[in-house]
This record gives structure tokens, sequence and C-alpha cells, in this order.
């Protein structure tokens, strides 16, 4: 229960969720802005483990708070707002994000093609790098030389969404142990 | 991990596959080599008659090599010398280009003929 110093006035439950979630991702983000990468455009994208807990313990709107509020701030925080980086960045979290949802729905729908957070994880990095190539190309660096990295930089997408989704795994097992909570989207587990 | 996910990881894995194919394999030869000065076409050779070409760029002569199908920078008068280290070019759109001397050779015919004509 909240302590009389906390604020809590006009704020539920699923606010104090989002406020944390988002807060644990905008570190990671920012975090992960420090570490030099061996190729430009290439980063683990840990965060994402953040927006995938987020959607599977409390749903799309919680996820779509989460993933918006870490790339506003966070780009606020690394002094790239506005920038190009913004720009793709951006982007990449659009195109992940409604990768993301329109598997999720799909998957409620259907279950038989419900998908755990590990191809949720999949999904949403290789549609993140997905759509920051497609800006970067045609916003920035219009030359079809650009294509020859297209299918490296999928590849990592795919393994750092494979990692990333593992540990999403571990980390909503352990969530579950600790805070029981009826995943969403009923039974069939995370 | 459930079965849809095993499905899309693999479908993913193959799609990038495929695209790598298309991008690094399935590249057609190219035909012919265009040379470019400033922007502007100034001769286009083929690919199939060995020549050692000399060309007049801004800072000086650079030679330009055409032998089995493939052309290359051979010598240029530049300080870093990009464009002779860019070596061999052979596939069509490739491209090696020297811009301190304002000289490019462009490969045209195979896939990439027709970007070669329009630009």
């Amino acid at each position: 229960m909240a302590s009389p110093a906390e604020p809590t006035i006009g704020m539920d439950a699923l606010d104090r969720r989002i406020a944390g979630l988002a807060a644990v991702a905008i570190a990671i983000h920012v975090l992960e802005a420090g570490f030099p990468s061996p190729v430009p455009g290439i980063k683990p994208g840990l965060a994402n483990v953040v927006t995938l807990i987020a959607l599977l313990r409390h749903g799309v709107a919680c996820a779509a708070w989460v993933a918006g509020l870490r790339v506003l701030v966070g780009s606020l925080l690394v002094g790239s707002f506005l920038t190009p980086t913004f720009w793709l960045s951006a982007t990449g979290a659009i195109c992940a994000f409604a990768a993301l949802a329109a598997a999720w729905l799909l998957g409620q729908a259907l279950p038989p093609l419900r998908l755990s957070a590990l191809g949720l994880s999949v999904v949403a990095a290789v549609a993140h790098m997905s759509g920051q190539f497609v800006a970067a190309w045609k916003l920035f660096l219009p030359h079809d030389g650009l294509l020859m990295l297209l299918p490296l930089l999928l590849g990592a997408a795919l393994i750092f969404g494979l990692v990333s989704g593992f540990i999403a795994l571990r980390v909503l097992a352990a969530m579950q142990r600790i805070e029981p909570l009826e995943p969403q989207g009923g039974s069939g587990g995370y | 991990m459930t079965r849809a996910d095993a499905l899309v990881i693999l479908l993913l894995a193959a799609l990038i596959g495929w695209i790598g194919m298309q991008q690094w394999v399935a590249r057609t030869p190219a035909t012919a080599v265009a040379i470019h000065r400033g922007g502007e076409r100034i001769a286009v050779h083929p690919l199939d008659v060995d020549r050692e070409l000399r060309v007049e760029g801004r800072i000086g002569t650079a030679h330009i090599h055409i032998r089995d199908g493939r052309a290359r920078f051979h010598r240029s008068p530049c300080q870093r010398q990009v464009c002779v280290h860019m070596g061999w070019q052979s596939h069509g759109g490739a491209v090696a280009a020297c811009v301190p001397n304002g000289l490019s050779i462009q490969l045209i015919g195979g896939d990439g003929g027709f970007d070669g004509i329009a630009g």
C-alpha cells in the first residue's frame, strides 16, 4: 500500500505501474546509449524487455505508454530529442510497437497463433530494425549500397530479439513468483 | 516457447536469409563500365575487352583498368587512394569513386544497369 508521503491524488495503480516500468525502461535506454557499438544501427535494445513485460502483464495500453515514455524521456536525457537519431529511434519504436500489438491481438483472436515473450520479442526487434532501416534509407542516405547492410542488420535484430525474449521470459517468471498476476489474455501463461 | 514462436522465428530467419541471397549472392555480372567526371558521363567501355585507360580528372591523371569483366582504379593522383583501395568492381550497379579527383566509375548491365542509366 502507498505510504502517506507518496502522492496518490489522481493516480491509480496502473499509473504507478506505468511510471515504474517506464523508469526502468528509460534507465536501460540511457545505459545502452552509452555503450559503443561495432556497427552503427546495431544495439541490443534491452529496453524492449520492459515493453514486453508491460504488454504481457498489463496489456496493450500500458505497453504503449511505457514505450512512448521511454523514447520521449530517453531522448531528452541522452540529448537526441528531435535530432535525426530521435526520428530513427521513434520510427523504429512505432514500427516495433505496431508489430507487437498486431502479433498480440492476432494471438488473442486465434489462440494457436499466440506467441510467448520470445516470439513477440523477435517480431518487435525485426520490425524495429526494418522501420529504422527504411527511414534511414529514404530520409538520410538514399544510396542502394545501404541495402547490402540489410541482411546483416536484420540478422543482428533477430539474434538480439531472441536474447531480449529469453530475458523477458525469465523476468516474467520471477515476477509471477513474487507478485502473481493473471496474465493478460487469460490462460496459457507467458 | 510455443509452437507459434518457433514458426515465427523460422519464418523470419528464412526471410532474412532470402534477402541476404538477393543482396549478396544473386547479383548479376555487369557488362560495361561508365566513367563519370564531375557527375557527367564521359565514356562507356565494354567489360569484355581488356583495356588500360588514362582519364584526366580535376587534380591529375587516373589509370583505370578493365580486365576479365571487371574494372578498377589502378592508380590515382589523390592523397587517400580510397578509389584504388576499393579494388575490382564486377557487379551491375557497383561504384568506385575518387572524390578529390572528381572521377567515378559505375558498372552497368546486370540488375543495376537501369539505375546507372537513370543516374
